[in-house]
C-alpha cells in the first residue's frame, strides 16, 4: 500500500512537469512576447510578409491566429463586411498571415471607450483609434495608457517588420513626429502606428470636403447659384427664403433649413466666416497672441449661430441627433443644407437613388472674415492621425504586426484597396482595373463592396498610401459620384502650411501641468453649445464669459505669453 | 432543535449556538448562499475601489499601487463653480419627484382600492405596471418622436393649425415638467403595488363598523386607511429621502441636450463626464463618494427624526 502510494506519487511528479513541457510545446510561441524569439512559425514573417510570400511555403505553415480589433469609432462598424471571418478578403488575409480578425466597433463616444478599455484593463489584440489632439482628447488618453503600461512597446520588432516600420515616420509631420510620438516621456519607444498618413505627396494629402451642401431643387426653385452663396450673410438670406418656401422632404412633411449629422457634427462649417488657416491653438489678434478660447471672434460666432437657431433656421435637435436619426433625416432630404463632409456613401444609396433631383451642391466654397476660401489646412505630414495601437497583454503580437505589416505591402494594399485578384480585378499594363461585372454591383450597391470585404483593411489598417495616386482611376471608369466628390475637391483645395504649431511650446511652460489639471473639466464646446440655446443674448454671452474666464483663472494668458516669447525665438512657428 | 445540555457539562456559548442554529438550518441557509456571493462579489469586492478617490490613479499601479493623494480631488469639486449649480439641479429634480413622484403611488392605489368591479381593477392595474417594464431608452426615444420639432405628431399637430414647432425637449422650463411626467408614468403602476399590498391587510371589519357608525368614504379614508398605512409611507419616505441624491441617472442622461444642460446637469451625469469621457476617474470617484457620504448621512438623520416623530423606522 505505502510502496504503491510512493509510486504514485513519483509518476506524478514526472508526469506534470512532462505534461507541461509537452503542452508549451505545442503552443509555439503564441503567448511569447520576445520580439527576439526565433522559436515557432513566425520567425521570419515580417520579411515573407513583405513580399507577399507568407504562408506559401507548406514548410512554413501558419498557426492559425485569432485576434480582436476595435474600430473605436462612432460608426466604425459601417466598413465591417457582414460575413468578418469569410469574406474573400479576410480569407486571403488569413492564407497570408494565419489571421482571423474579430471585429468591434463602437457607436458611442471614442475617448468614452478608450477610457473605459484602459480603466478596466480589457484593451483589445489590436485597436484603431484618433490620435489627433496635442493637448487633450483621444491622443492624450492613449499617450497616457503607453506611458502606464497598457500598450505593447513595438520599438524591438519594428527592424523584422519593414513595412510597419516605415509607417512610423512616413507621412508624419515633423513637429508631430518630435514632440508627440518621440516625445522625452516616450523614453524612444514606439507604442502607435500612424494610420491613414500620406505617401509624402502633396497630392496624396486626402481632402476630406467639408463644407456646406445645399439640395439642388431647392437651390434651383429659388434660383440660387450654389458657387454664389460664399458668406455668413448669404447663408443667412439662402436660408430664411428656405424657411419660407415651404419646400418638402421625401414624404412631403416640411423640411429643415439646416442641421448636421450625428452629435453636430460639423457645425463649425456655419461658423467658418470667422474661420482661419490654423495649425495651433493660438491666433493673433491686435498684434497680440491669444488661445483660441479667448478669441473676440467667439462672441461673433455665437451671436450668428443664435440667430440661426432662434430664428427656426436651424434643426434644434441638431446636437443631440443620433447617427440614426442624422442618417434618417439625411436619406429623407428633411435637411435643405447640411455642414459636414458630402456623405456620399451613405447619399448615393439613399437619396439619390430615390430622388436623385435632389442631389447636394457644395456651396461656395465659403470665404472667412479675410476673404480667403475657407478649406482644409494641412501641414506636409499629418499632425494627428488614426493610429494602430496593441495591447501590452496581447498573446500573438508577432501575428498582429505580421497582419499589419501584410496589409501594408504591395501585394497586402492591392487585397485591402481592390479585393481579389481575378475576381475582383485585373492587372492591366500593371495598374488594376476593377472587372466590369464586379464594378457594376459596386456602383449600384455599396454594401457589396463592404461584404466583399473591401472596406474594413483599407479604411484601418493602411498608412504611408494613398490609392487615388498610386492607382488613379481613368475618368471613363469612375462614377458619377466620384466625379461628382472630385469636383467638390477641387473647389476646395487643400492649403498647406509647412511649420512647426505653435501650441507644442506650450509644453515647456513651467506651470502647463498645473493649466492642463485645472482645465480637465472645462468642456468650451460644451459650454457654446449651451450659450447656443440661452434665454437671450446677454445670458449667452454670459455663458461664453464665463468659460472664458475659467480659462483666464488656469492662466491661459501667462501661457499665450509664454509661448509668443518662445516663437519669437525661432522662425518655423506657425499658428 | 435546542441544543441538548448535559449536566456537568458546559453551557454552550451565545456564539456557538448561533453556529449551532446556523448548522442545523443548513439546508436553509444553502438557500442564502447565492445571494451572499452576489453582494459579496458585486456590492462588496468593488466598494474597494472608492480607494481612487484619494490617489492619482495610475493603470499600471492599479487602485491600490496608485499613489495617495489626500483630499485633494474632495477640495477640486468643492471649489470647482460647476458644484453649486450641480447640486443645485440634483435637489431640485429630487425635490420636485419627491413632492409629486412620492404620492402618486399612493393616490394611485387609494383609487383602485376605491373601485368595486375587481375585472377593471385588475386590468387598469395591470396596465399601470407596464411602463416600468419599458427602458428608460425607448421611454426617452418614444418622448422624442412624440415631441420632435420636426417630425413629432404635437408639432404636426400644431403645424396643421398654422403654428410655429416647439423645440418641447430644448426647452429648460418645460424640462422639470418633462421629468417628473414622464417619471410618474413610468413608475405609478409598480410604486403602488406595495400601498395596495398594505391596503389588503386592513380588516373589513373596521370599514363596516365605521359605515355602521355613520362614516363616509372620506372620513374612513382618513380615519381608517391612511393611518393604517402610515408604517409603510413612513419606510418608503425614509427611503426615498435617503435616495434624495439620485436625481434619476438613465432618465436624465437620455433626456439631456446642450439646450437644457444648465438645469439638467446632475451629480450623476458629471460624474460620468468628468470620469468616463474625460478620463479623470479620481475626480469622478470622488463626486461619487461624496454623494453616497451625503447620502448616508440623509439615511441616518431621517430614520432617527422618524422614529422619533411617529415611531416608524428602518432600525
Amino acid at each position: 500500500m505505502r510502496k504503491s502510494r510512493l509510486k504514485s506519487s513519483l509518476s506524478l511528479t514526472l508526469a506534470i512537469p512532462l505534461l507541461a513541457l509537452t503542452v508549451t510545446a505545442c503552443g509555439g510561441n503564441g503567448g511569447n512576447n520576445d520580439p527576439g524569439s526565433t522559436t515557432g512559425n513566425t520567425g521570419n514573417k515580417g520579411n515573407t510578409a513583405n513580399t507577399g510570400n507568407a504562408g506559401d511555403n507548406g514548410s512554413d505553415a501558419l498557426k492559425p491566429v485569432t485576434l480582436s480589433f476595435l474600430s473605436a469609432w462612432n460608426g466604425g462598424g459601417a466598413g465591417f463586411p457582414q460575413d468578418q471571418e469569410n469574406n474573400p478578403v479576410a480569407q486571403k488575409l488569413r492564407e497570408k498571415t494565419g489571421v482571423t480578425l474579430k471585429l468591434e466597433s463602437i457607436t458611442t463616444s471614442e475617448v468614452e471607450k478608450l477610457n473605459t478599455i484602459f480603466a478596466s484593463d480589457t484593451v483589445p489584440d489590436i485597436v484603431n483609434a484618433p490620435f489627433w489632439s496635442t493637448t487633450g482628447g483621444e491622443g492624450q488618453v492613449i499617450k497616457k495608457a503607453a506611458l502606464e503600461g497598457q500598450l505593447l512597446d513595438l520599438t524591438p520588432y519594428l527592424d523584422k517588420y519593414p513595412n510597419v516600420k516605415k509607417l512610423m515616420t512616413q507621412g508624419v509631420a515633423k513637429d508631430f513626429a518630435e514632440f508627440e510620438l518621440n516625445s522625452p516621456d516616450m523614453e524612444g519607444k514606439h507604442y502607435v502606428i500612424p494610420m491613414q498618413t500620406p505617401d509624402g505627396t502633396p497630392e496624396s494629402i486626402h481632402n476630406w470636403n467639408y463644407g456646406l451642401y445645399a439640395r439642388g431643387d431647392i437651390l434651383k426653385a429659388l434660383n440660387v447659384n450654389a458657387a454664389d452663396i460664399d458668406t455668413q450673410d448669404k447663408v443667412l438670406d439662402l436660408l430664411t427664403k428656405i424657411k419660407n418656401g415651404s419646400f418638402k422632404d421625401i414624404s412631403g412633411k416640411p423640411v429643415i433649413p439646416s442641421g448636421t449629422m450625428h452629435n453636430g457634427w460639423d457645425y463649425s462649417q456655419f461658423l467658418s466666416g470667422w474661420s482661419d488657416y490654423n495649425i495651433s491653438d493660438f491666433r493673433q489678434e491686435d498684434g497680440k497672441l491669444i488661445h483660441w478660447t479667448q478669441s473676440k471672434d467667439q462672441e461673433a460666432r455665437l451671436l450668428y449661430m443664435r440667430k440661426l437657431i432662434s430664428n427656426g433656421l436651424f434643426d434644434p435637435e441638431a446636437f443631440s441627433n443620433t447617427d440614426t436619426t442624422a442618417n434618417e433625416k439625411l436619406a429623407t432630404g428633411k435637411l435643405a443644407v447640411f455642414g459636414a463632409q458630402s456623405m456620399m456613401g451613405q447619399l448615393q444609396n439613399t437619396l439619390y437613388k430615390t430622388n436623385p433631383e435632389m442631389q447636394y451642391e457644395l456651396l461656395g466654397p465659403m470665404k472667412n472674415k479675410s476673404g480667403n476660401i475657407v478649406t482644409q489646412v494641412e501641414k506636409p505630414g499629418r499632425s494627428g492621425f488614426p493610429v494602430l495601437f496593441l495591447s501590452a497583454k496581447i498573446k500573438d503580437p508577432d501575428a498582429a504586426l505580421r497582419l499589419i505589416d501584410y496589409a501594408n505591402s504591395d501585394e497586402g494594399r492591392l487585397l485591402a484597396y481592390w479585393g481579389i485578384e481575378g475576381k475582383d480585378y485585373t492587372m492591366v499594363d500593371g495598374k488594376p482595373q476593377w472587372i466590369p461585372d464586379m464594378k457594376k454591383k459596386f456602383d449600384e450597391n455599396t454594401d457589396v463592396k463592404r461584404d466583399e470585404g473591401l472596406n474594413y483593411l483599407s479604411g484601418s489598417f493602411q498608412g504611408a498610401f494613398s490609392s487615388e495616386v498610386t492607382w488613379p482611376i481613368p475618368d471613363d471608369q469612375k462614377t458619377q459620384w466620384e466625379k461628382l466628390e472630385a469636383s467638390f475637391s477641387k473647389r476646395l483645395p487643400i492649403q498647406i502650411i509647412d511649420k512647426v504649431s505653435a501650441t507644442y511650446l506650450e509644453r515647456d511652460w513651467p506651470q502647463y501641468n498645473d493649466f492642463r489639471d485645472k482645465t480637465a473639466s472645462l468642456n468650451f464646446d460644451e459650454e457654446f453649445r449651451k450659450a447656443c440655446y440661452a434665454k437671450s443674448d446677454d445670458d449667452a454671452l454670459k455663458i461664453l464669459h464665463g468659460i472664458q474666464d475659467k480659462f483666464k483663472a488656469a492662466g491661459v494668458e501667462a501661457m499665450a505669453q509664454y509661448v509668443s516669447e518662445k516663437a519669437a525665438a525661432r522662425d518655423d512657428i506657425g499658428w | 432543535m435546542t441544543a441538548k445540555v448535559a449536566r456537568g457539562k458546559v453551557l454552550p456559548s451565545k456564539k456557538n449556538k448561533t453556529w449551532a442554529t446556523v448548522w442545523n438550518f443548513r439546508h436553509i441557509y444553502l438557500f442564502m448562499l447565492p445571494a451572499i456571493i452576489w453582494y459579496l462579489v458585486f456590492c462588496y469586492y468593488p466598494m474597494y475601489g472608492i480607494l481612487i478617490a484619494f490617489k492619482d490613479f495610475k493603470y499600471n499601479l492599479g487602485i491600490l499601487g496608485s499613489p495617495w493623494e489626500g483630499f485633494r480631488y474632495f477640495k477640486q469639486f468643492l471649489s470647482d463653480s460647476s458644484f453649486y449649480s450641480v447640486l443645485y439641479n440634483t435637489l431640485s429634480i429630487s425635490a420636485l419627484k419627491l413632492l409629486f413622484g412620492f404620492p402618486a403611488p399612493l393616490i394611485l392605489a387609494l383609487m383602485l382600492n376605491g373601485v368595486m368591479s375587481g375585472k377593471f381593477k385588475r386590468i387598469f392595474q395591470t396596465i399601470s405596471y407596464l411602463p416600468h417594464f419599458v427602458s428608460w431608452v425607448v421611454v426617452v426615444t418614444l418622448m422624442q418622436k412624440i415631441l420632435s420639432p420636426n417630425v413629432g405628431l404635437i408639432n404636426d399637430i400644431r403645424d396643421h393649425m398654422g403654428m410655429e414647432p416647439i423645440f418641447f425637449m430644448g426647452m429648460p422650463s418645460l424640462f422639470y415638467p418633462l421629468v417628473i411626467i414622464s417619471d410618474i408614468w413610468k413608475g405609478v403602476g409598480w410604486g403602488s403595488i406595495i400601498y395596495l399590498a398594505a391596503l389588503t391587510n386592513i380588516d373589513p371589519h373596521l370599514y363596516e363598523a365605521a359605515e355602521m357608525d355613520g362614516a363616509g368614504r372620506w372620513s374612513k379614508l382618513f380615519k381608517i386607511t391612511l393611518p393604517t398605512l402610515t408604517p409603510t409611507i413612513g419606510i418608503l419616505l425614509i427611503f426615498s429621502l435617503s435616495g434624495v441624491l439620485n436625481a434619476g441617472f438613465d432618465q436624465i442622461w437620455l433626456m439631456q441636450t446642450p439646450a437644457t444642460l444648465s438645469v439638467s446637469e446632475i451629480l450623476d451625469t458629471y460624474v460620468l463626464k468628468t470620469g468616463i469621457q474625460q478620463g479623470q476617474f479620481a475626480y469622478s470617484t470622488a463626486i461619487g463618494l461624496f454623494k453616497s457620504f451625503i447620502s448616508l448621512i440623509l439615511i441616518v438623520a431621517v430614520n432617527k427624526v422618524s422614529k422619533k416623530v411617529s415611531d416608524v423606522s428602518l432600525w
